[in-house]
């Protein structure tokens, strides 16, 4: 398949799967703690070799997307540009020694498992703890915001595990 | 000069996050506090609206049958004060005519096509718009209780500012005392709770005391309900109660609501700002 068409699809199949399943998963009483997001899988995924200027961009319209359809004022993106600026940096810090495969895109199976697990481990704390201190705006109430993030980072982690399994062809 | 551009170009990634980021706080800012503030684009656009009717079209059909449910029983409740939401208008000598009592509220019914509950800024978007006569600031209220306040809408589709959203605030009054307050969503408060402040400490309130909406802005009836008294907490030092009550909506499943359009609010506007 075509590279662009590939990206284009999963682009809208990640927003719609945010909005009209992850976004309406009732935990009862938890889902005041747990609020996950799988859409910012999409930032990570993009192949190595794309320059920093597209992955903004691109991180900044998905994230834009995302509030639009949750009627929320630029939060989504704010969170998807620092991660999208700071994926090349992770990246370089989770590098194992031989390098990685630069032809080939991010995923469960082109990367060892652990790397693959710190990568998208770090990128989820990273956006859920920026995206909850724009929500929350203000340090008196740092815990609730940590408490946040950590229970949201697992479960994003979780669900986006899950979806590699389910949807990465194994080569 | 030239050493001003190789130090853009060194650093152009991060001016670039700068640039970014700049745009979405202008959106974050110019949202906060602002009542009558139209967002740059929100889930009453038609693309969104559209894809979130198609998906609870298919979802509405799980809970339909508590739904119709809580319908009868709501239907039952509003034929016993259909009279309630009528104003009297011949103040002296009763005549027998039709034109003594004149409608102030209509409803219309919607349904509630996205909602969120979980994020500080939830929203609520419904299907009917501009074609129904649907217009922002209306009031939006649930079969059990109040769900928030219309703040835009395109010609189908309408987002709705919920009770639970931190900017929203609303007057209601204790149903037994009737002193009145505010009632708030503050950070303490998930999506089952709310905060109502400015009673003051003498008002006897009681655990599970009905709050009502006090109809001062126009917006809503008086007398819709809000909530049950769930806590009270007296500061010291301070004149006010800090109420907490429990809400009477369930957000985490709302799905048929009514806006309520009132006819006379241009007139109590116009008499609140002839007063100023």
């Amino acid at each position: 398949m075509n590279p662009i068409i590939k990206y284009v699809l999963q682009f809208i199949v990640l927003i719609l799967l945010q909005v009209l399943v992850v976004d309406q998963i009732s935990l009862g009483y938890a889902s005041h703690f747990i609020i996950p997001a799988v859409y910012f899988l999409f930032v990570l995924m993009l192949p190595l070799t794309v320059s920093n200027g597209v992955l903004m961009f691109l991180a900044f319209f998905i994230g834009m997307m995302v509030d639009v359809f949750k009627s929320t004022p630029g939060m989504h993106a704010s969170a998807m540009v620092v991660l999208g600026y700071s994926r090349p940096y992770l990246l370089k810090l989770i590098e194992p020694r031989e390098g990685f495969d630069i032809l080939k895109s991010p995923s469960i199976y082109s990367m060892r498992k652990d790397i693959y697990f710190a990568y998208v481990g770090l990128a989820s704390v990273m956006f859920h703890l920026w995206y909850f201190t724009v929500e929350v705006m203000r340090f008196s109430d740092f815990h609730v915001i940590l408490l946040k993030t950590l229970c949201s980072s697992i479960i994003s982690v979780l669900l986006i595990i899950l979806m590699q399994y389910l949807t990465v062809k194994r080569k | 000069m030239n050493n001003l551009l190789k130090f853009i170009q060194k650093y152009s990634s991060f001016f670039l996050f700068l640039g970014f980021q700049l745009i979405c706080f202008v959106f974050l800012f110019s949202s906060v506090n602002s009542y009558h503030h139209v967002s740059f684009a929100n889930s009453s656009n038609i693309i969104t609206g559209g894809i979130y009717e198609a998906s609870s079209n298919v979802s509405g059909y799980f809970n339909l049958t508590s739904e119709v449910e809580q319908l009868r029983i709501q239907n039952a409740d509003l034929k016993k004060k259909l009279a309630d939401h009528k104003v009297f208008i011949g103040d002296d000598f009763a005549s027998i005519n039709d034109t003594n009592y004149l409608q102030q509220f209509d409803f219309l019914n919607a349904k509630i096509i996205s909602s969120y509950k979980a994020g500080r800024k939830n929203s609520i978007t419904i299907n009917k718009g501009t074609k129904n006569n649907v217009k922002p600031e209306m009031g939006v209220v649930g079969t059990k209780g109040i769900i928030g306040i219309t703040t835009s809408s395109s010609r189908h589709y309408t987002y709705v500012k919920p009770l639970i959203h931190e900017d929203f605030i609303l007057e209601v009054i204790h149903e037994n005392s009737k002193s009145f307050g505010f009632v708030k969503w503050m950070l303490s408060d998930d999506w089952r709770t709310a905060t109502v402040v400015d009673i003051p400490n003498y008002v006897d309130v009681k655990l599970g005391d009905k709050i009502l909406t006090r109809g001062s802005n126009g917006l809503f009836p008086m007398g819709e309900m809000v909530g049950f008294v769930l806590s009270v907490e007296d500061i010291p030092g301070e004149v006010y109660l800090k109420v907490k009550i429990n809400l009477a909506e369930d957000f985490s499943s709302i799905y048929n609501v009514q806006v309520i359009d009132n006819i006379l609010k241009k007139e109590l506007e116009e008499l609140k700002s002839n007063q100023n």
